[in-house]
């Protein structure tokens, strides 16, 4: 995981999360997933991931919190988040919370391999 | 009280007071006795009668003289005339009756003097109609005048005249018809609605003034019936003006009935009610479309729910289409799962328009070159068009560039297509033009030879929902959101048809775009 290689991919929808890391995996990548904030920060804490991409909408902490949090223990980790609404006003937030890119489901996932590997 | 106060008579009546022994007294008396039956007749008169000698002394005074003067025969016998007279015209009677009796004249019929005014004992003045005639009797000269006091007709006429003049200054027309529905009463109101003078309208059929205008014949033979068979009628219509003025009538028309009661005319009061019916559409129109715009943040938010929720799940199928492309070995199978995932875009990408139209505001804009736009949108439907035996005609004048974004207005063009060539499912010609009508504007035409859509369809295209198209081939929604996308673009869009001529769409576009809207950033690493 230390290799920069491991990604964990947070999304409460389990069929999103399935694809996302078999993509990842096929490319290369070591994938992991979480399925909310907690799950995701605690795993996080056990392997501290270079790359973490998570969705917007998990409920009462979202994605947002799981940014300022993973962004509290060091800005080592880079944040991708991903959202169905595009809305100017949540691109303009995930970019002052220092999320290192946005992307509007449903998104290719080649450009998903493309910001991983920036 | 004024020197004149009959009840002050002058010295020189009080010297001649009393009917004595002398000559008019002796003329009374004759006069009384000379026949019974006219002596009756004179007494029972509905008019006053007076006679006096050529010196003006009263020698007859009958009953109705007596009320009409206020005083008694006895009182006034053998005196002057003259008390019985405003003291201002003392003066002139006496000239009058003077000329009179020196013209070979022996009678004047009643009224032909004009109106004389008389006094009453009591001092009030009154207008009254006089006849006189003179005769010799036992060698003088007599006067007899009969008088018909007219003060309560004049106060009538005076008080109809009052009334004339303030129906007058009504605002309303004012018209009053008889049951032949001729013209009895015209006021100034209804010279300037009508455009007819009273003169010319006093006396003639109501119909024959109307004929110049909208009003057809008849009509008013039907409102004087209405208005017997109720006592009242109202109306509102359409008016159109001998000269062409073009506006709405209100109309409220009661039973005129006569003094006693019987059915005499139908009085109409007519007001120009343009001015208030247009701000009432005006307000309608505004209130319409107000619900409209309710009506489309209404879907819009709905159409939002609906695209975040399906986001997800059109991001999985994507994601493992695109992953079967590169694992399958199968050359047809790697093309099949190429087909899913660009359908999946497909979807995606109308995702994100109605994304967009729920989220009107700031966005990335572009120059955009209609005329490609609109031949890729065609290409799009190529086959699908030959199929129907659809023949394409492009008629492109050159035009600027349009400030937008071009994804959006291909999906205007893709809808209009569709729509086209729906209408046409037995062939027909697509007519799809640009010009530039005026600098700063473009203008697209999309028309179709199809069956054309109804007034009451028209008013509807651009409803939500709304579709003529078979369940589950339509959503109803791809004119709402073509409507939408050109709104953004600050541009109008509308349907036209003749039953039987096609239809076609008008769109104008702006070619700054959204009228200087500012545009916001790129809407992600996409």
């Amino acid at each position: 995981v230390g290799n920069g290689l491991g990604v964990l991919v947070v999304d409460d929808d389990p069929a999103m999360c399935r694809m996302l890391v078999e993509c990842l995996c096929a490319a290369g990548f070591d994938a992991t997933s979480a399925h909310g904030v907690d799950e995701a920060l605690a795993l996080h804490r056990a392997h501290g991931y270079a790359r973490i991409v998570s969705d917007v909408q998990l409920g009462a902490r979202d994605g947002f919190a799981l940014l300022e949090e993973v962004q509290a223990g060091g800005p080592a980790t880079r944040v991708i988040l991903m959202s169905t609404s595009g809305s100017p006003t949540a691109i303009r937030r995930a970019e002052r919370a220092g999320a290192f890119a946005f992307l509007t489901k449903p998104f290719d996932p080649g450009e998903l391999v493309g910001l991983l590997r920036a | 009280v004024s020197p004149s106060d009959p009840r002050r008579p002058a010295p020189r009546s009080r010297r001649r007071a009393r009917p004595g022994p002398g000559t008019a007294g002796r003329l009374a008396r004759e006069l009384a006795d000379s026949d019974p039956l006219l002596a009756g007749l004179v007494s029972a008169a509905m008019d006053a009668v007076v006679v006096v000698d050529d010196e003006q002394r009263i020698l007859l005074f009958n009953a109705a003289a007596e009320r009409m003067f206020e005083a008694k025969a006895g009182e006034v016998l053998g005196q002057p005339l003259d008390r019985f007279l405003p003291e201002r015209y003392r003066a002139a009677h006496a000239q009058q009756i003077e000329r009179f009796g020196r013209g070979g004249l022996t009678s004047r019929r009643m009224g032909a003097l004009g109106r004389v005014i008389g006094l009453r004992a009591g001092g009030e003045e009154f207008p009254a109609e006089a006849s006189i005639s003179q005769a010799e009797v036992g060698g003088h000269r007599l006067f007899a005048a009969i008088l018909r006091d007219v003060s309560e007709r004049s106060r009538s006429e005076e008080a109809l005249r009052r009334q004339a003049l303030i129906l007058d200054q009504v605002h309303e027309s004012v018209v009053a018809l008889d049951l032949a529905g001729v013209v009895v009463f015209w006021n100034q109101a209804a010279e300037r609605l009508f455009e007819v003078s009273r003169e010319d309208a006093l006396g003639r059929p109501m119909d024959a003034l109307l004929a110049a205008t909208n009003i057809l014949p008849g009509v008013v033979a039907e409102v004087v019936a209405a208005v017997l068979a109720s006592g009242h009628h109202e109306a509102e219509n359409e008016f159109v003006s001998a000269s062409g003025r073009r506006g709405y009538h209100h109309t409220s028309c009661s039973l005129l009935r006569d003094a006693a009661g019987r059915p005499a005319g139908v009085i109409a009061v007519t007001q120009d009610v343009t001015e208030r019916r247009r701000t009432l559409e005006a307000h309608l129109e505004a209130e319409l479309r107000a619900r409209r715009a309710g009506e489309l943040a209404e879907i819009a938010t709905l159409t939002a729910g609906i695209a975040h929720d399906v986001g997800t799940p059109m991001n999985t199928i994507l994601g493992y289409a695109q992953m079967l492309e590169r694992s399958l070995t199968d050359p047809a199978d790697r093309e099949r799962a190429s087909i899913i995932a660009e359908q999946v875009r497909r979807v995606a990408r109308l995702i994100r328009t109605l994304l967009d139209l729920a989220r009107r505001g700031d966005r990335a804009s572009a120059p955009v070159d209609l005329a490609r736009v609109l031949d890729d949108a065609l290409g799009f439907f190529r086959e699908k068009l030959r199929r129907r035996g659809i023949e394409v005609e492009r008629d492109y004048a050159p035009v600027p560039p349009v400030l937008g974004d071009a994804d959006r207005l291909q999906q205007v063009f893709l809808n209009l297509i569709v729509n086209a060539a729906d209408a046409m499912p037995d062939g027909g010609v697509l007519r799809v033009s640009l010009a530039s009508p005026e600098p700063g504007v473009v203008e697209v035409r999309v028309r179709d030879t199809g069956e054309g859509i109804s007034e009451e369809v028209l008013s509807r295209v651009f409803d939500p929902f709304f579709t003529t198209k078979p369940r589950g081939q339509g959503t109803g929604l791809g004119l709402v959101v073509s409507r939408g996308i050109v709104l953004d673009h600050g541009g109008t869009i509308e349907a036209r048809s003749e039953p039987g001529g096609g239809a076609e769409f008008l769109i104008r576009l702006p070619v700054d775009g959204a009228g200087g809207r500012p545009s916001g950033p790129a809407s992600g690493p996409t």
